[in-house]
């Protein structure tokens, strides 16, 4: 009997203290963002759509291969050597001449594992996030560019050649040898 | 309705002359039509209410899009489902399916012909008012069975058995909790009842021989919040449980009657518990009573009906559902007992001390400051805690 009445107690109680909370909660503010009006400002390190710097890609297919739901979709020719000389804008020549590079990112699945390999970090992943459309083959991006505006000078080789001058007793080789020390410190970095 | 014959006769003065069927006509017809409209629009206000409580109680915004705040969202959503196909599923027993919702409507709607909103501003004042509520608002009971046998649904089929055996047990505690104040006032009248709680708050039933009628309250109001399928006891549209109970099978404008009936019931509920414990049409205070040269009955009784109200939305977002047997347990294991013991001993009391208890002459407005207290200082630091948070938050 004693039971009973403590029972009652405690289910009268609790539910006092239960309503305790919400009335709290019925004057704090609300946590709400309205959206299309208010947008929430993403970290910059948001992965969302992915992005490609057609102009620094060289077609390695790094991130091709790296692809866990194969949705880029890379094409690429030798560039013939008539042609001048293109430089990524690490200092990395272009040595293939990339024809398709498209991303579906309706197949994409925002994992971030294309963006590691890639020697001269042109595909990145941007914070936006607005790209819901009516057609699904919208979510293919074409990235490839026929007007492209390709650096013909290595941008590295200005700055390098300071310092191996110096040293460097022979002047000849200096204009084509540079290239090959800046691969090694982005691969590094 | 003599005070409608009194109104008509003196607005329209060629009435005074008319056949009394013409008189009896229009004095029944018009109270109707306000009442029913009034009652029929409420539910409007009363699920943008829920809607807007329950989000501001989880730290949201609720409807904000239709109209400034979202004040029109309830009027599209009725528009809506007036507009949409009422669909027939096939197998259903098409004369029971039709028959359901208006049995449900006519039930919630029935008991606001005895409610009395003003000393004379009723429709009818029965002699048998508090009976004639518990009887008629037990009628959905049969509105819902029948929609769930007819729906020919297992869900559904479930809900109606649920709310049949939900009804049923609640319905002895919530009259044996209506019989203690019955006996108190002597009459079975709702103008009788609300004309023995006059003089201010501690004249309320809720108030007299303290320590007992606050309970009989409480278990009133337990029983009628399972009595109108509100959530601590909503077993009978459990969403989680049964797709939506009763009215599974139903859209369009059948499903906005079920509704609509709901949020009537709720209504009804809230009203009757004001005009039974919270002193009906009466001002807490007698000086407040008639401010200026309206009789404001009506806006007391309002108010008392919408903050019961409230309190019912605040207990739905507060109280997970009860399983079944817990349902049953609350019904026949406690509320039955207590409702029982508070008969007999106020039958007693009343016997004994017809006035009541010493204490009932003030006890009342402590107990009320006391309350309010709580909530505006809960309320205050609330307020000031999540002004601070987001200080820091943004800091």
């Amino acid at each position: 009997m004693k039971r009973w009445f403590t029972d009652l107690w405690e289910g009268f109680w609790t539910v006092v203290i239960g309503m305790k909370v919400t009335w709290r909660h019925l004057f704090t503010r609300s946590v709400t963002l309205q959206y299309p009006d208010v947008k929430w400002q993403l970290p910059p390190r948001t992965r969302m759509r992915l992005f490609m710097k057609y102009e620094d890609c060289i077609g390695c297919g790094q991130c091709v291969r790296a692809c866990p739901v194969s949705c880029i979709y890379l094409k690429a020719d030798k560039r013939p050597t008539t042609e001048p000389a293109i430089f990524a804008a690490n200092g990395q020549p272009i040595k293939l001449d990339v024809h398709v590079f498209d991303i579906d990112m309706s197949l994409c699945c925002y994992c971030n594992l294309c963006t590691y390999p890639c020697p001269t970090d042109c595909i990145y992943m941007t914070p936006e996030y607005e790209f819901a459309t009516t057609d699904l083959t919208h979510h293919l991006y074409h990235f490839a560019k026929k007007d492209a505006k390709f650096l013909t000078l290595n941008p590295k080789a200005a700055a390098a050649p300071p310092k191996p001058a110096p040293p460097a007793p022979p002047a000849a080789p200096a204009p084509q040898a540079p290239p090959s020390p800046p691969p090694a410190s982005p691969a590094g970095a | 309705m003599e005070f409608t014959y009194g109104l008509l006769t003196g607005l329209i003065p060629g009435l005074a002359g008319a056949p009394s069927w013409v008189l009896v006509a229009l004095g029944g017809l018009i109270p109707a039509f306000i009442t029913f409209n009034f009652v029929g629009l409420g539910p409007i206000i009363y699920v943008y209410a829920e809607r807007k409580i329950s989000a501001f109680m989880q730290d949201r915004l609720g409807p904000m899009r239709v109209g400034p705040y979202g004040l029109l969202q309830t009027i599209a959503d009725a528009i809506k489902l007036l507009f949409k196909e009422a669909i027939f599923p096939a197998g259903v027993d098409k004369l029971l399916f039709l028959v359901a919702p208006i049995i449900v409507v006519t039930g919630s709607f029935l008991p606001f012909v005895v409610i009395p909103w003003g000393a004379r501003l009723q429709a009818v004042d029965l002699n048998v008012g508090v009976f004639y509520v518990s009887a008629v608002s037990s009628l959905a009971t049969v509105g819902l069975i029948m929609a769930g046998w007819a729906s020919d649904n297992k869900y559904a089929l479930f809900g109606a058995m649920r709310s049949a055996a939900q009804i049923v047990s609640y319905e002895i505690p919530s009259v044996m909790a209506l019989l203690t104040v019955v006996m108190m006032a002597g009459s079975l009248s709702l103008q009788d009842i609300v004309r023995g709680q006059a003089g201010g708050l501690q004249n309320w039933y809720l108030f007299r021989y303290f320590p007992l009628m606050p309970i009989a309250f409480l278990t009133f109001f337990t029983a009628g919040l399972a009595e109108c399928n509100r959530t601590p006891f909503d077993i009978p549209e459990a969403e989680s449980e049964l797709v939506a109970g009763f009215h599974t099978e139903y859209s369009g404008f059948f499903f906005a009657m079920f509704f609509l009936a709901e949020y009537t019931e709720m209504f009804v509920i809230s009203s009757v518990a004001s005009v039974l414990f919270l002193g009906g049409f009466h001002a807490p205070h007698p000086s407040l009573q008639a401010i200026g040269a309206l009789g404001l009955g009506w806006f007391w009784l309002l108010l008392k009906a919408w903050f019961l109200i409230f309190v019912m939305m605040w207990l739905r977002w507060t109280l997970p559902r009860l399983r079944v047997d817990q349902l049953m347990h609350v019904a026949w294991k406690v509320l039955l007992p207590i409702s029982f013991v508070l008969v007999v001993v106020v039958g007693g009391l009343v016997l004994k001390w017809p006035a009541g208890f010493p204490w009932d002459r003030w006890v009342g407005w402590p107990i009320t400051l006391v309350l309010m207290g709580f909530l505006i200082v809960g309320m205050i630091r609330a307020i000031s805690w999540s002004r601070r948070r987001t200080e820091e938050l943004l800091a």
